[in-house]
């Protein structure tokens, strides 16, 4: 817009509501005729009532030919909107800030309206421009929220490939052991799998012939040689344990027999006998008895 | 006896010539009505008893009880946030071009939102979650005009088939507000609100409206010129020279931060019937429009 066509507005008061007091605008011409005759009849002296009821009387004159004139038919209404007229308030819409913002864009200021209806009011300009402090943070506030939200994400990346180049490194120990507990794991199903082959044989042994291992008479025969196979185990024990109490009553009786009369090589044997010690244990010994 | 030929030839000879009030569209439309007239029988096709004669059939995807397959399955990651993501309907750089070549846009001043709006080809429906014009990579290869571009948001192929001509680029956000008096600038005005002041982009659009490499309007001038001339290198150019232009002072131009319309700041009020700009004076509303 040129400057030329600027034209600045001073502001004394400035009330923003859904309905305004009728003073702040004139609305209809009828009534600005009224005020301007008013306004003209204070100004003049009382001499001159004469020519103002002249006047007057023209005026009714004018209005009485416009109205014969006025063959279209229209509503005041209509007429008014035709010829960019302010309207009369009709309703409660009309009584609304935005249709007389409305108004003056569309009639300028032929429609009355007061400009200054065009902003919201003082009271509320201060308490939204408080509202805007509070919740829009500054460009600047929000730029380092950014850098540091890009920070933080580029320090999780950064993270996460070292550990990834870690785990990498380690990657073909792990290859390893996996593949060693693949082996260890197919290794011990084999060994469960001859052991049941090897039980299937001495049942079939046993029968004469391949048994179903779901059978009642297996089943039995299982027990059976569990049953064998711990009385074998106990009586095993048995002379184990029988075997040590003698070899210890030997020693014991040697020990106390006396120190003269004791052959290296003998106690060296029973020694050997009782458990299988270390080679250092039997050296120990012999020193021992050597002494 | 006339051959099939000369039937045919005399056949087309005799029938009108194809016109709009000859030809139907391949496909034409057809609805499917009730029909409520004693032709169609007591029941209309709809039968006795139940749910299809009373119109109450069960709802799209109900299964009679059972959960149903949309509320069973509900995953559609994709619409995620739907409701808030802002959407820029595209245009391409053929169609632009293509509004150049007619005359719908003028290159001698910038063109923004609002001239593209004005050429009636291109619209955005803020009730559409609609934030701007996105001006799409087609037709980059034969574009041929310096212009000043303002878009919402663009690729780099575009910025540098803009800047090889001699043009220049914004990316530039606007908020809906001030979408709205910026689509039809005259519908707004003629509301007579004062011209809002636009706001900053949300945290999310907030990285690519500060970048120089898309040309954002809060990147500073010295960055964009230096990705001016790396852009260049990366297609092969040569930038031709802003300050030498006769043209620079209209490619330079650039609206701040706030402002919707060049040569309008945020808090006038434009007054077309009277050819008027208001300015507001009052502290309140200049800390307001400046905040």
């Amino acid at each position: 817009m040129a400057a030329s066509m600027t034209r600045a507005v001073t502001f004394t008061t400035c009330h923003c509501r859904k309905y305004f007091a009728a003073n702040i605008c004139k609305s209809t011409p009828a009534s600005w005729t009224l005020q301007r005759l008013s306004s003209t009849s204070t100004s003049n002296q009382e001499s001159d009532a004469e020519s103002l009821v002249a006047n007057y009387e023209e005026m009714e004159e004018e209005e009485r030919i416009e109205k014969l004139r006025n063959i279209s038919g229209l509503t005041v209404r209509q007429n008014r909107k035709l010829h960019g007229q302010p309207l009369e308030i009709a309703n409660d819409d009309h009584k609304t800030v935005r249709y007389h913002r409305k108004l003056y864009g569309k009639l300028g200021s032929a429609s009355g309206v007061d400009p200054r209806l065009s902003w919201t009011g003082r009271k509320k300009a201060l308490e939204l421009a408080q509202l805007y402090r509070e919740w829009e943070p500054s460009l600047e506030e929000r730029m380092s929220k950014l850098k540091m939200q890009k920070e933080e994400e580029g320090k999780k990346i950064e993270e996460r490939e070292k550990r990834i180049g870690q785990n990498m490194s380690k990657m073909d120990q792990w290859i390893e052991e996996y593949k060693k507990r693949l082996t260890q794991k197919e290794a011990e199903a084999q060994k469960k799998e001859d052991k049941k082959r090897k039980i299937l044989e001495e049942a079939r042994e046993y029968f004469g012939y391949y048994v179903d291992p779901r059978d009642a008479k297996f089943q039995e025969m299982l027990e059976e040689k569990e049953r064998q196979d711990k009385l074998v185990a106990k009586k095993q024990k048995k002379e184990k344990r029988m075997e040590k109490l003698a070899a210890r009553l030997q020693h014991m009786a040697r020990d106390s027999a006396g120190d003269k009369k004791e052959s290296a090589g003998e106690n060296k044997q029973s020694l050997s006998e009782k458990k299988e010690p270390s080679a250092e244990k039997e050296q120990l010994a012999a020193g021992k008895s050597d002494s | 006896m006339a051959s099939t030929r000369d039937t045919a030839q005399r056949l087309i000879r005799s029938l009108p010539r194809v016109a709009l009030h000859n030809i139907k569209s391949v496909q034409p439309k057809t609805r499917k009505k009730v029909r409520r007239s004693f032709a169609k029988g007591k029941t209309h096709g709809r039968g006795h008893k139940g749910q299809g004669q009373h119109m109450t059939l069960p709802r799209l995807g109900f299964e009679g009880g059972n959960t149903p397959f949309y509320l069973m399955i509900p995953k559609e990651p994709y619409y995620q946030n739907h409701h808030l993501r802002r959407q820029y309907p595209p245009l391409t750089m053929l169609s632009l071009q293509r509004f150049i070549d007619l005359g719908r846009v003028d290159t001698s001043i910038p063109i923004d939102l609002t001239q593209l709006c004005n050429t009636g080809l291109f619209n955005v429906n803020i009730d559409r979650k609609h934030f701007g014009v996105n001006l799409t990579e087609e037709g980059a290869d034969i574009f041929a005009a310096k212009i000043n571009l303002e878009v919402q948001w663009t690729t780099e192929l575009v910025i540098a088939a803009v800047e090889r001509n001699g043009g220049t680029v914004t990316t530039r956000y606007y908020d809906p507000k001030s979408l709205r008096a910026l689509i039809d600038p005259l519908h707004f005005f003629k509301r007579s609100t004062a011209i809002p002041r636009c706001r900053l982009p949300p945290q999310d659009a907030l990285e690519y409206y500060s970048s120089a490499s898309n040309r954002g309007y809060l990147a500073k001038e010295e960055d964009i010129e230096v990705e001016r001339q790396r852009l260049a290198q990366k297609y092969g150019y040569v930038l031709p020279d802003l300050h030498a232009d006769p043209g620079s002072t209209m490619l330079k131009m650039r609206k701040d931060p706030g402002q919707l319309f060049y040569g309008l700041e945020p808090g006038w009020v434009v007054n077309l019937k009277d050819r008027l700009v208001l300015k507001p004076k009052s502290p309140e509303h200049l800390e307001f429009y400046a905040s």
